[in-house]
């Protein structure tokens, strides 16, 4: 056990005030809020949003859970297909396929669900085809209410399902299914007994993920809901309609909800036990299927890529239609670039832009910062055998909902205090990327805590018997080390930031609107063509930074120039 | 490292004074006291779990001891942080900076120490010109073999020229005879450079190959401090007799009228004049004393042989006397060829080789 030293002292106090300030603060001027009525302190809030003669907010819970709980099944079902197929089988073009599966990651859920609208929706693509191919009276297929919510959900979450468990499955070690089989196993055995329990964690893990953002999604029941209640929809309204307490009161009931789903899913997480048994680079596992499993799973595989393609170059194909034109016909009929020379050309129209990337730069710096910050604290400095208790906290504002995060931040800071320095901040143009910064700065936690325990504590000792100090040990050892990790935690923020919409609908002023928010307006005015050339803008830029991105991660070769 | 042989000027003696460290519940280190001597090349042997690693951080400065004080040339750097110490460690698995060439490896502790360019460049290109690393001065260090990283890691130890330089187990991750020849250099270089070097291992060829002197520990404690012939041929205790040589340790009773040590069923005669006054003894008997024939005379022990490993020039016998187990050492000839598990043969104890070792 080491001293606690001086600087660590100081960085936990600084982090500490900055979560002071700017988690616990907003969160507890919502619970404060949600407990008066008429300037008084009363239950009065909950007493009516939970009235069994008042369906409302009890009905729009029960949708939540019920369809977040849809959203994991549903996920979990084509992500865990995605993966199998990706890693365990060999075909031609498997690489691509992979590579097509990870797209929706990129996607805004904004865009996800319009792009989704357009091809599934009421007077989607996809039921008008239909019609006209087998002369169905009403709309066959389309979507909406709550299998349109699961079904937009799974699209964009399935995703989760394939990363975890394709890296999972590439973990697999061959020796240890060899055993299995030598002793005699069947190939169901293998699974049940060896393979099961080795996803586990990337499972469990995956289920977080995409209860959190089902519970969270505001975009999927905002176009699809219909008659349905959802607690992000009621207390979206709630707000708009200026009572402000009962959207408090629903804010604290999401969250609970919340965090209690995410602490209970997080209990039953271990770390994975694999790689302590073998030395070294362990061969990659590979399982066998029969050749008719073989054929379904990669039919079915096919089948959701190319369903997950089909939004994505139906919003292409809007963007380059000329507004208006397009009514009752399949396709639209004619096309333009004008969406494209009115985005660039009207400055009116560009500023989204501008401000999107402006904000989501300023969040993502203030959150590698603060994030990278906290992952020292818990896994380097003095302080990090309480790491168990202070990672909770320090990853809590993801499980707050993007809506409860906005409605408590019009709380907090609808008058002056001391965190902001005595000026209130609803209503400028920094309270965005407070926003973006407050829910997203946990990512840069997770991947910068996930580099620096990879990190040999040897070698920070090691720097230290050279003679240097924390400074120098942290700026030329550590930083070095976990670029990568900071990188990529920096870059996921970036990306959401871009393309926020939740609470940026309740936070933005015509100032500092922001791309999703544009986006959206566009929509109401039933210009589809200029919703579509912006959210393929969006994607292009998301792209653009996964890609560079990535480069930089990579940059490492065998020799070096002389350092001077 | 000196860029004039003679530079060494602060080589330092450490001196522990009843040091202790626990963790958790656990006792590390148990009232240890060594005293290591300006230039000496000391080692700290013993089997893993001993805590001659800890003992290593604590001199490092990498742990406070909870009890203790240590001193570098009398002055008290107890609670001095590492980098305060002017010490120079190599660690076990190296530690060396991935990120980095081999250039920026070995200046790391001279960029620390603010050395101006110029001569940072000549004391690197010298450090890396005595390690024979000049041609692999600008690989990142990843892709070296190694024995390489092996000597990036003690070129970067010896160039800020350190008044203690530690090891940690540096060679266990070598093969064999690798690790053959970096125990050479390594020796070269310390008497080249005569500065204090505190060793760790647990390998005891190591360290009775390099050190002036080895302290051997088991379970937090210095169990004997001495050169590698004293505590060879002297171990003070059971545990360091077979530690050390491998050594049959036989407890038994003295049956003094017919002058003989009975372990069980077998009964050793002992030589005059020896534990005439005890009753109970326990030797330590190398399985170099146990001088085996293949035709046993009448005066011989005999034993049956349970296991034969030919190991080249030596030979090696597991055998059972009168059920005691013993282990026997004989160079390697054809006489042996016949001798398969089974065969009985002869035992003539060399008891110069043998000690007497106190009842623990």
């Amino acid at each position: 056990m080491r001293r606690l030293r001086f600087g660590t002292a100081l960085l936990f106090l600084s982090l500490l005030l900055i979560y002071a300030g700017f988690v616990l603060y907003p969160l507890s001027s919502l619970l404060t809020e949600s407990l008066h009525f008429d300037r008084e302190v009363s239950f009065e809030v909950y007493r009516r949003l939970l009235d069994p003669s008042n369906h409302s907010s009890m009905e729009a819970a029960v949708n939540t859970v019920l369809v977040s709980l849809l959203s994991v099944v549903g996920s979990g079902i084509g992500g865990v297909i995605l993966a199998v197929t990706c890693t365990q089988l060999t075909f031609p073009l498997r690489r691509t396929l992979s590579k097509l599966a990870v797209l929706p990651v990129a996607l805004p859920p904004l865009v996800g669900v319009i792009a989704f609208l357009f091809v599934f929706g009421e007077s989607g693509i996809l039921p008008r085809l239909l019609r006209l191919a087998f002369g169905f009276a009403t709309l066959p297929l389309s979507l909406d209410g709550m299998p349109a919510i699961v079904t937009v959900h799974a699209y964009a979450f399935s995703v989760y399902f394939y990363l975890f468990v394709s890296t999972a499955l590439e973990r697999l070690d061959a020796s240890v299914l060899e055993a299995a089989e030598s002793f005699g196993a069947s190939r169901f055995a293998i699974m049940r007994k060896i393979v099961l329990p080795e996803l586990k964690p990337a499972l469990l893990g995956a289920s977080i993920l995409t209860f959190m953002s089902s519970m969270a999604s505001f975009s999927a029941p905002l176009l699809f809901a219909g008659e349905k209640r959802f607690l992000t929809l009621e207390m979206f309204n709630a707000k708009l309609n200026g009572e402000l307490d009962v959207a408090a009161g629903l804010a604290v009931m999401l969250t609970l909800l919340s965090v209690a789903f995410y602490v209970l899913l997080h209990a039953l997480t271990t770390e994975p036990l694999g790689a302590a048994s073998t030395k070294g680079a362990a061969r990659m596992g590979r399982l066998s299927f029969s050749r008719g499993t073989r054929v379904v799973l990669l039919t079915l595989a096919v089948t959701i890529v190319v369903v997950e393609m089909l939004p994505l170059i139906v919003i292409v194909l809007i963007s380059f239609t000329r507004e208006g034109s397009w009514t009752w016909q399949i396709l639209p009929t004619a096309y333009t670039i004008e969406n494209y020379i009115k985005l660039f050309s009207d400055d009116a129209v560009f500023q989204p832009i501008v401000n999107s990337l402006e904000m989501s730069a300023l969040a993502t710096a203030a959150s590698i910062l603060v994030g990278v910050g906290i992952a020292y604290l818990l896994t380097k400095g003095s302080l990090r055998r309480w790491r168990v208790v202070l990672e909770i906290p320090a990853t809590l504002p993801y499980a707050v909902p993007g809506t409860v995060i906005a409605v408590s931040l019009i709380l907090a800071y609808n008058r002056s205090t001391i965190f902001t320095g005595g000026t209130i901040l609803v209503g400028t143009f920094i309270i965005l990327p407070l926003a973006y910064f407050i829910r997203m700065f946990p990512f840069v936690v997770r991947s910068a805590t996930a580099s620096l325990a990879q990190v040999d504590d040897a070698l920070l000792e090691a720097g230290e018997a050279c003679g240097a100090g924390p400074f120098r040990r942290f700026r030329r050892i550590l930083l070095p080390l976990i670029q990568p990790g900071i990188v990529s935690g920096g870059m996921l923020v970036m990306i959401t930031a871009l393309g926020e919409f939740v609470s940026s609908i309740l936070l933005y002023t015509y100032a500092n609107r922001p791309i999703a928010v544009e986006i959206f307006a566009q929509l109401r005015m039933y210009n589809f063509g200029a919703a579509a050339a912006y959210s393929v803008l969006l994607l292009v830029l998301i792209l653009l930074l996964v890609g560079a991105a990535q480069r930089i991660a990579r940059n490492e070769s065998g020799v070096r120039a002389p350092m001077m | 490292m000196p860029h004039t042989e003679s530079s060494c000027a602060s080589v330092s003696s450490v001196k522990l004074v009843d040091i202790s460290k626990s963790f958790h519940t656990t006792d590390a280190v148990r009232g240890v006291n060594l005293a290591i001597r300006p230039g000496e090349f000391f080692s700290i042997l013993g089997p893993s779990g001993s805590g001659k690693t800890t003992l290593l951080r604590l001199i490092a400065g990498f742990e406070v001891p909870d009890e203790g004080s240590i001193l570098f040339d009398d002055v008290d750097v107890t609670r001095r942080l590492p980098r305060e110490r002017g010490i120079g460690m190599v660690f076990q698995h190296y530690a060396l900076f991935p990120h980095m060439t081999v250039f920026e490896n070995v200046a790391f502790g001279l960029e620390a120490r603010r050395i101006a360019k110029q001569e940072l460049r000549r004391r690197v290109e010298n450090v890396l010109d005595a390690v024979h690393l000049s041609e692999k001065a600008y690989m990142l260090v990843p892709h070296l073999s190694g024995g390489e990283q092996q000597r990036v890691a003690l070129a970067r130890a010896l160039i800020i020229e350190p008044a203690v330089l530690l090891f940690n187990e540096p060679l266990s991750n070598l093969d064999v005879a690798l690790r053959v020849a970096m125990r050479e250099e390594i020796r070269t270089l310390q008497q080249r450079f005569k500065m204090t070097t505190v060793y760790v291992t647990h390998d005891q060829a190591e360290a009775m190959s390099l050190s002036d002197r080895i302290a051997v520990m088991r379970s937090g404690r210095v169990e004997q401090v001495g050169t590698p012939r004293e505590v060879y041929e002297s171990p003070r205790t059971a545990f360091i007799a077979s530690f050390l040589g491998g050594a049959n340790v036989l407890h038994g009773t003295v049956d003094s009228s017919t002058r003989e040590l009975v372990v069980g069923r077998l009964r050793i005669p002992l030589p005059p004049d020896t534990l005439a006054h005890s009753v109970t003894a326990t030797i330590a008997v190398k399985p170099e004393a146990l001088a085996l024939t293949p035709k046993p005379a009448a005066t011989d022990i005999l034993a049956v042989v349970r296991l034969r490993e030919y190991l080249g020039f030596i030979t090696t016998f597991v055998l059972d006397a009168d059920g005691t187990e013993l282990r026997a050492t004989a160079l390697s000839s054809s006489q042996w060829a016949e001798v398969v598990p089974g065969t009985t043969v002869g035992i003539r104890l060399d008891w110069s080789r043998c000690t007497f070792l106190l009842n623990e």
